[in-house]
């Protein structure tokens, strides 16, 4: 579905700011797949997905999304935006219609969609975020947050994109509304086939998520694997700053006492699991 | 210690201009904290919490009942800048609250507003910075900043009116990881070294879980009040009320629940890890 | 990267031209102001080049930053001494059809040319030298005598200084916003004049939306470090005459006194 080859990215080449953001870049992801995206700020996390859908050119290397070429300079790059959906970080901060219907309908509109194609996207892209039917008349301003944040998803979602991306879509929400987004993503993701990229800066949700997990670093691929082997390696992920879930860091301290743990645990419920079969002294 | 903080029964409501509704915001809330105390305030977003906090310098006063800070009450208008300089506020957007273009002038802002002389305000400013960490950094651009910075310049602001509280509403929401332990460490240091009563609102769990005090809010009222090992562990209320546990807590909770002699209190992962191993080398002895 | 952008064009050095205080380089910048409209004859600009070459000398500016000054009002100029050349009633010296030149053309166009490049050379060279911060404060403690008679100085100076202060984060949002549309499918590109200025729209509105957004919570943020407008505020920074600042006033005296001097000995 999505395939980089050799890519890098160079901000103001040539200038004497001149930094690299990303560098030889190669990376493939499947249809379908969920892919969680971590790394601090600066690891080229940002650079990359923008690269994604045209947003940003690579300064060299081939990037391919499903089945379009975007380094050719023939390709329309606003037909690429429609496949390639991008949820950008407070997404709420780009709500500009009087009411909600015309902003989740702005996307499809620019797609040159017919009406009756525009309501029933809106409707269908507002019922998967869960906004209520009653909201879309109601101006975009006068919701709360977190409907807020719903509804520019909406907006996203209301392309049918094949490939969905999401910048950080839980920052500054509380744990409630956070829960809400992730499981609607999930659900989403589980009901349109789409391609889902989160990018986040919490581990522990992109682990409860991901198929697999992209750990970026300084502008390199530092990991791309499934959850258990991204955190079998926890002091890899320590030593460039990021936050290992409590529940690996547990286990892994609990295996280094003896206990009979395996690596790489990640979830909750998988610690209560293994910590009370080794209790219960059944083995493994 | 004596009581730095009081409300009595806080209530606030306001009214909608357009439709003449009264919104209730709070609900009675009544609580004392004390000098040199680091209270954390949790709850849902539109629990009240950040209306709380802005009863604490003046920028709201109650509808009803009573808050007074310092021995003063808020209500009192003539008071106003004695309040305000006693309790300093540090809001989410970094960006939306500094006023100058380069971070020593924008510290230098309050003091520059009380009036003081200029030899005063240079020794507070550099005092401030000095406190945050971030003297290197006084003669820079706050948009070259990161966002954990420009907020200890935010934080480095509000101590140069020298107060005696610091109230942070959602510190943190905005930054990403290393920001947020950025400020949180500066939080703690001040509370611990200078003694400065800290009241933090958010909505992380792993920044509650070292204050002195964990105030829950919920629908305009406080319903949890205590240290944080008596607040955490009951792990079900918590995520009733839309909020989180930290894992460690939630691991000895869950362990317990299906039948283990494990201490249900435990907050951090060093101390999940000494319990379970206890239990571990229990087993193992008995196993011999 | 719109926030790399540099704010004015200002030009950092430590030199004794921006040593000066802010106050002594906006009066002395309205001085020659003065001074470039009473020059009658080319002695007088002579005076002045030799004034601005050393004042670009002192500040060590690479003089082709103070030249790009004048790029955006060349066109100006240019038209300026066309409309003096052709318009100008007098002795003709060249004539082609209507077109015709006359020797008063010449030395009025010549004239407004050179009144138009030094004054803009001047200017360039108070910006290039002063930060936007300083000329601000300067011009807040120039204005602040007139306070007494309504004149609202210190709210003048604090609009000015938090524009300066919002402008990379408004710019920086800006540029964020165009993305977020463009993801959605906007064109900014394509399309006749009043389709591109419709497709501002959704770039202005969550503009306009974010900027009354951080004006209020500043507005709170400011309140809450008890500010309570200019009465009784002091200052951080200082702002001392010093031996330099006399000097300049000198220099300026003397530039007077010579072109006036020109003026009446060469008729």
């Amino acid at each position: 579905m999505i395939k980089l080859r050799n890519v890098s990215y160079v901000y103001m080449q040539g200038g004497p700011f001149e930094k690299t953001a990303l560098d030889n870049i190669n990376l493939e992801i499947d249809r379908g797949e969920f892919i969680g995206i971590i790394g601090h700020t600066g690891s080229g996390k940002s650079t990359l997905i923008q690269m994604l859908n045209g947003l940003l050119k690579p300064s060299s290397g081939g990037i391919e999304v499903a089945g379009v070429n975007l380094t050719d300079k023939k390709t329309n790059l606003r037909d690429v935006r429609f496949k390639v959906g991008l949820v950008m970080q407070y997404p709420e901060y780009q709500l500009f219609e009087e009411t909600v219907f015309k902003d989740i309908a702005f996307g499809p509109k620019n797609m040159g969609l017919d009406d009756d194609e525009i309501k029933k996207r809106v409707e269908f892209a507002a019922n998967t975020v869960g906004l209520a039917p009653e909201l879309l008349e109601k101006s975009p301003f006068d919701l709360s947050g977190g409907q807020m944040r719903r509804a520019a998803i909406a907006g996203v979602l209301a392309m049918e994109p094949t490939v969905l991306i999401l910048d950080e879509p839980t920052a500054g929400l509380d744990p409630a509304g956070r829960d809400e987004i992730l499981y609607k993503i999930k659900d989403m993701h589980e009901r349109m086939n789409m391609t889902v990229l989160l990018v986040s800066h919490s581990m522990e949700d992109v682990a409860k998520l991901a198929d697999r997990i992209l750990v970026m670093n300084s502008g390199h691929v530092e990991m791309f694997d499934t959850p258990e082997r991204v955190f079998k390696n926890a002091d890899r992920l320590s030593e460039i700053g990021l936050n290992v879930p409590q529940v690996t860091r547990i286990t892994d301290g609990l295996r280094k006492l003896g206990m009979p743990l395996h690596e790489g645990i990640y979830t909750i419920n998988d610690a209560v699991y293994c910590i009370t079969n080794a209790l219960r002294g059944e083995g493994r | 210690m004596d009581t730095i903080i009081k409300a009595e029964n806080l209530k606030f409501e306001y009214r909608n201009d357009e439709t003449d509704e009264v919104t209730e915001v709070l609900k009675g809330v009544s609580i004392d904290i004390k000098r040199g105390e680091f209270v954390a305030v949790l709850g849902h977003n539109g629990s009240g919490k950040s209306t709380f906090a802005k009863h604490l310098n003046a920028i709201l006063t109650p509808t009803a009942g009573r808050v007074s800070v310092c021995g003063i009450d808020t209500a009192d208008e003539n008071k106003l800048f004695e309040i305000r300089r006693r309790v300093g506020m540090v809001f989410q957007n970094p960006d939306n609250q500094m006023v100058a273009n380069i971070v020593e002038d924008d510290v230098a802002f309050a003091p520059e507003n009380l009036g003081m002389p200029r030899e005063e305000i240079r020794r507070r400013v550099d005092n401030a910075l000095a406190a945050v960490n971030m003297s290197a950094f006084s003669k820079h651009a706050p948009h070259m900043l990161s966002g954990g910075q420009k907020q200890r310049i935010a934080i480095a602001g509000v101590l140069a009116m020298e107060p005696e509280i610091i109230v942070l509403d959602e510190p943190t929401a905005m930054l990403d990881p290393a920001g947020r332990r950025e400020v949180i460490s500066t939080v703690r240091r001040l509370n611990r070294e200078l003694k400065m009563t800290a009241v933090l609102i958010t909505h992380y769990m792993d920044e509650a879980v070292s204050a002195d005090r964990v105030i829950v809010m919920d629908s305009g009222r406080i319903v949890m009040d205590g240290v944080p090992s008596q607040i955490f562990p009951q792990v079900e209320r918590m995520h009733s009320l839309g909020l989180d546990t930290p894992q460690a807590t939630e691991l000895a909770y869950l362990l317990k629940k299906s039948g283990f002699n494990i201490d249900g209190t435990v907050l951090t992962v060093d101390d999940c890890i000494s319990e379970i191993s206890e239990l571990w080398r229990n087993k193992v002895g008995a196993d011999d | 990267m719109m926030k790399d952008i540099t704010l004015g064009q200002y030009f950092p050095g430590d030199t004794v031209i921006h040593r000066l205080d802010p106050r002594t380089k906006i009066l002395v910048m309205i001085a020659y102001i003065a001074i470039t409209f009473c020059v009658q004859n080319f002695w007088g600009y002579i005076v002045l080049a030799a004034f601005i070459v050393i004042s670009i000398t002192l500040s060590e500016i690479p003089p082709v930053f103070v030249i790009k000054g004048l790029k955006p009002i060349m066109v100006f100029i240019i038209i300026t001494g066309l409309f003096n050349l052709f318009l100008t009633g007098g002795e003709v010296v060249w004539q082609a059809g209507v077109f015709k030149i006359t020797k008063e053309g010449i030395r009025f166009a010549a004239f407004m040319v050179l009144r138009l490049t030094f004054l803009i050379l001047g200017t360039s060279l108070l910006t290039l030298t002063t930060s936007p911060i300083s000329l601000t404060d300067g011009m807040y403690r120039l204005l602040k005598p007139f306070s007494r008679i309504g004149l609202p100085a210190h709210e003048l100076s604090m609009m000015m200084s938090i524009a300066l202060r919002f402008i990379p984060t408004l710019m920086e949002e800006t540029d964020k916003i165009m993305k977020a549309q463009a993801a959605r499918g906007a064109d900014f590109e394509n399309g006749s004049l009043v389709q591109r200025a419709k497709a501002m729209i959704p770039i202005l509105v969550p503009l306009f939306i974010s900027a009354f957004r951080r004006a209020d919570e500043l507005a709170t943020a400011m309140e809450c470090r008890c500010y309570n407008g200019g009465n009784g505020r002091t200052s951080l920074h200082e702002l001392k005459l010093e031996h330099r600042d006399a000097l300049a006033g000198v220099c300026m005296v003397l530039i007077l006194a010579a072109v006036i001097f020109l003026n009446i000995a060469v008729k």
